[in-house]
Parts: C-alpha cells; sequence; structure tokens
C-alpha cells in the first residue's frame, strides 16, 4: 500500500556491491602491494597509498580495514575527500549492523563517530 | 490526590525538572550504571539553568537595540535568532515544560513513523528537533492549545516534519551523495527545496562550481561566536549612532554611548555563547540516549544528519551559497519594509549553514548559474517567511528576535493560519 510498510521481511543489513571471486583475488593482490608500498610512502604518496587501501578493503567488504586506513588517512590529511565521504557511508554500515545485533556500545560508538566526522566536516568547511 | 497535585503543579510545570526526568528515562532505559543516571540527570538539569541565564542576557540585549533602533531607523528591527526564541519560550514565557514534552513527542512520532511506514527516517539533528519543539508550542499555545493537547499537536506536527523533510530531499541528496546511505536533518529543507525549483528553472547542472577556483576569505567563520560577532558590533554602532547621543546616552549612564552600544552587542554575543553550552548540556544527555533507543527500533533507520554532512560532497557550492544567500538577505532587509513588513537583519550563522546547504542543492541542480540565482531567491525567501510571523511573536511577548530555520518557521505558519481559525470555529 501507498503509506504503509507491507515488506515483513526480516531486517537486513545493507551491504556494499558484491564483488565477483576472481576480482576479489585482485584485490587482495593490490592490497598486499599498496601496504607494501605504505610503510616507505611519505607526505601526500603516503595519503594517496592509505586512501587506496581504505577504497579496496571497501570494495572487498572488509568495513572494519577500511575504517581504520580511512581514519588515519583523514587524521593525517584532514581535507575534504574520498576519506570523508566513505567514512560516513563505513559509519552508517557498522552503526546498522549494530543495530540488528542489538549491541548498544557498537551503535553508540558508531553513532559517536557520526557526530565526530560531521564536527570534522564543518572545521574543515571553516577553513576552506 | 493531593501529591499527584504537587507533582504536576510545581513538579512538572518546572521545566528543568522535566528535561532532568526525559534524560532519567533515557539513561535508566539503556540501562545506565547509577552513577552515569545521577550524573546524566543532574547535568541536564544544569543545562536548563546555564540556557535560562544565556537567554536573560540576550533578551536584555534585545530590549536595548530594540529601543535604539526604533528611534534610529523609525521601525522595528528584528534579529534572527532561533537561540533568542527558543530561549525566550522556555525562560521569560514559562513555556519549557511543555517544549520538553514536545520534544520527546516529537521524537516518539518520529520513530512511530519509521517503524511502521515505508518512510524510514529518523531525524538525528537534537538541536533542530529542539527549535521545532518552541515554535510548535510558543505558536499552539498562540492557538489557544494547552496540557496534553498543546503537546500532542506539537509531536505530530513535529514528528511529520521530522520524516517528511528528508523524505523530500532525498531525491536531490541521492544526487549529491550518490547513495542512499544518510538523509538531511536540517529544519531548512523548504529553503533548500524552493532554491533547487529556482534553479532548475535558470540553471545548467553540467556547469558545476566545482570545477571553478573560488578565493579563500571565510576565516573569520572559523569560529561561532566570532561569526555572529562580525555582524552584532557594526549593526548596534550603526544603529546607536543613528540613535543619536542625546537618546542613547542616558540608557548608557557614565559610560560613552558608543562604547556602551559596543558592549552590549559583546552581550549578545555572551548570551548565545551562554544559551548554546546550556543546549549543549541539556542534549548531551537526552539524544544519545534516545537515537540509541530509536536505531535499535528501526534498524534499516537511514539516519537524517545535520547539513554539514553533504559539505565534503561540494564544498565551492558551499561559499557560493553562503555569498549569495547573504546577498538575498540584504536585498530583502531593505526591501520587505516597503511592504509593511519589518526589517530583518542577516543572521550570518544561518546564511553560512542553510545558505550553504541551499547552494548544494542549487548546483546540484543547476551548476553554478543554479547555484548564484538560486542563492539569492534563497535569502530573500527565508527573510520573507520570518518577516511574516513578526507581529504573532509580538503579540506572543517575544523581544526584537524571529525564527530562522524556515520548516519551523512553516510549522508555525500551519498554526497560524490553519489550526487557530478552525480552532475560533470549534
Amino acid at each position: 500500500m501507498f503509506f504503509w510498510n507491507n515488506n515483513k521481511k526480516k531486517q537486513e543489513v545493507p551491504v556494499i556491491e558484491k564483488v565477483e571471486v576472481a576480482d576479489i583475488e585482485k584485490l587482495k593482490e593490490k592490497i598486499e602491494c599498496l601496504e607494501t608500498d605504505l610503510t616507505a610512502a611519505l607526505g601526500k604518496d603516503r595519503i594517496a597509498c592509505l586512501n587506496a587501501l581504505g577504497s579496496a578493503y571497501m570494495e572487498i567488504q572488509d568495513t572494519e580495514q577500511a575504517i581504520h586506513y580511512y581514519e588515519i588517512s583523514l587524521e593525517e590529511d584532514t581535507v575534504f575527500g574520498k576519506a570523508c565521504t566513505d567514512l560516513m557511508s563505513l559509519y552508517n554500515i557498522k552503526r546498522r549492523e549494530a543495530a540488528v545485533a542489538k549491541d548498544d556500545e557498537q551503535l553508540q560508538l558508531y553513532l559517536n563517530k557520526i557526530d565526530n566526522l560531521m564536527q570534522t566536516t564543518k572545521t574543515i568547511m571553516r577553513k576552506v | 490526590m493531593s501529591v499527584i497535585n504537587f507533582i504536576i503543579n510545581n513538579i512538572l510545570t518546572q521545566a528543568g525538572i522535566t528535561l532532568a526526568l526525559i534524560a532519567l528515562l533515557g539513561l535508566v532505559l539503556q540501562r545506565k550504571s547509577i552513577g552515569q543516571t545521577i550524573a546524566g540527570t543532574f547535568k541536564t538539569l544544569l543545562g536548563f539553568q546555564v540556557l535560562s541565564a544565556g537567554s536573560a542576557i540576550i533578551v536584555a540585549s534585545l530590549i536595548y537595540f530594540g529601543k535604539i533602533f526604533t528611534q534610529g531607523f523609525h521601525m522595528q528591527g528584528i534579529i534572527p535568532s532561533i537561540e533568542a526564541i527558543n530561549g525566550q519560550a522556555m525562560n521569560e514565557l514559562g513555556l519549557g515544560s511543555p517544549i520538553a514534552f514536545t520534544f520527546l513527542a516529537i521524537f516518539v512520532v518520529n520513530i512511530i513513523i519509521a517503524r511502521f511506514t515505508k518512510w524510514k527516517y529518523v531525524f538525528l539533528t537534537g538541536q533542530a528537533i529542539l527549535w521545532m519543539a518552541t515554535m510548535c508550542t510558543a505558536f499552539g499555545y498562540f492557538a489557544g492549545l494547552r496540557g496534553f493537547m498543546l503537546v500532542a499537536v506539537g509531536g505530530v506536527i513535529g514528528g511529520i516534519f521530522a520524516v517528511a523533510m528528508p523524505a523530500m530531499a532525498q531525491p536531490i541528496v541521492r544526487k549529491i551523495t550518490g547513495n542512499n546511505d544518510i538523509a538531511l536533518g536540517h529544519f531548512c529543507t523548504i529553503g533548500y527545496l524552493f532554491e533547487a525549483g529556482v534553479a532548475k528553472l535558470v540553471g545548467n547542472p553540467k556547469q558545476s562550481v566545482e570545477k571553478i577556483e573560488l578565493p579563500k576569505a571565510f576565516e573569520f567563520l572559523q569560529d561561532t561566536y566570532l561569526s555572529v560577532m562580525v555582524i552584532m558590533v557594526p549593526l548596534y554602532l550603526i544603529t546607536a549612532f543613528f540613535a543619536g547621543e542625546e537618546f542613547c546616552q542616558p540608557i548608557a549612564g557614565n559610560t560613552n554611548y558608543l562604547v556602551h552600544s559596543f558592549l552590549q552587542a559583546i552581550q549578545f554575543v555572551v548570551g548565545v555563547y551562554v544559551l548554546l553550552a546550556g543546549v549543549r548540556l541539556i542534549l548531551g544527555e537526552i539524544v544519545p540516549a534516545f537515537r540509541g533507543i530509536a536505531m535499535k527500533i528501526v534498524p534499516d533507520a537511514i539516519p537524517a544528519l545535520d547539513c554539514p554532512v553533504l559539505f565534503p560532497f561540494s564544498p565551492n557550492a558551499v561559499i557560493v551559497g553562503f555569498v549569495t544567500t547573504t546577498i538575498g538577505t540584504v536585498i530583502a532587509m531593505f526591501v520587505l519594509p516597503s511592504f509593511g513588513l519589518a526589517m530583518i537583519l542577516p543572521g550570518m550563522l544561518t546564511n553560512f549553514f542553510a545558505g550553504g546547504t541551499a547552494g548544494i542543492f542549487g548546483n546540484a541542480v543547476g551548476g553554478k548559474r543554479g547555484a548564484i540565482i538560486g542563492g539569492i531567491a534563497h535569502g530573500f525567501f527565508i527573510t520573507l517567511l520570518p518577516a511574516l510571523l513578526v507581529t504573532i511573536f509580538n503579540t506572543l511577548g517575544f523581544v526584537n528576535a524571529t525564527a530562522t530555520d524556515v520548516d519551523t518557521i512553516s510549522a508555525a505558519l500551519l498554526y497560524a493560519w490553519i489550526i487557530m481559525p478552525l480552532m475560533t470555529l470549534l
């Protein structure tokens, strides 16, 4: 019906678009190379490496590792970019997982992370 | 029976205590420890006292400003400040308790709508809900509603806005963010859609404003209170100058009248600082408690977040939106009095946050031409709507201020133009 939610399916956590197995293997190889490069990278190269790792982990649906690398990138280079926008999506995914699992602690953790990200966004905007 | 009467007449009428009890409820439902529950409850009570103190400082400054503006320009000068409206409503007008209950009711109605309908938006911007609760309560009171009906009607109207506004903005938000993960929880959405409408008519979405280089000139916006001061100090000084030494000096006493005016401007900024500190203390306990509950009841909720969530996607559009909205508000400031409306002075924070976000909408739909022309139109629009409410604000007892967020103003106009006539017929 127009108004009521007739969908009585069990609540599902939306996932990032599924990736083919062959692509996952290629991405894992790419991740290995990037992690090696990261140990020696400095400055803008390091940030690019961190963002590439975040993006790659996001593609293979390893949200925790994706968050880990994007958070480091944003901490070292607090500017608008992929880290900022992808982190919002990733935090939402983790928030929904926590809500479905009824895990209060994780739920509050990711709601607070969303708050902090918004505060960072305001700070970046004022410095633009 | 006498105990119940005592509770109703002496405890639940005290806004600070009502808010503290709401925080207590949220903390207990979250199964916090006794220590955390007591601390959170008392922090909320403290927050209300801080808010009241801030409101008193703002009102004193606004009374002075009202006198010198009327003397200098022979009309009423209105400062757009939802914080001043909230402070006055909760404190001076004694509507604190109904506002607190309406705040809770809006949350509850939002959760119910999100849980049982296809519109899964949960509004998480606590401050915005507080402003909506303020406007619904103040105008519901003006329409003649009292007690349970005042809270219930405010809760339903506010709750519907809390779902409808994110839902209406979502097609454009999806275009901006490229996904459906987040929604916009900022009660200026009607203004954003207005700008998008203008941008659609005049613009070209292929010529995005993000492709151009903009100058960096907004360091003064790095601090909220500096931003307010940049507007208030010249405003008060110019107004005092036009009001004249003869009028202003007796008010200033032994201090030079211009120095006194300068200090009154700073007083306004201090009042806003103190009031917002109180709001943060109040919401700091209530919002985490209830949004946690909301997210568990509606796990597939799309969180409606504050406007900075869109800034990373289109930072140039924020700057263009801010500048063009400011131009629009200045034009409206001079044009509207010629139609018999009050002079609404520009509000820099609204122009930055609401104007900036509107710029993102304008750019998404109409490119740089849409963002520029739409922004000027948006500035005029967000000045016109508050101007329509000034007479009612004066009648209610508010001092020389008006609201800023257009969705809250639209809710107020709903009360003034529809609910009040219906109440008169009944």
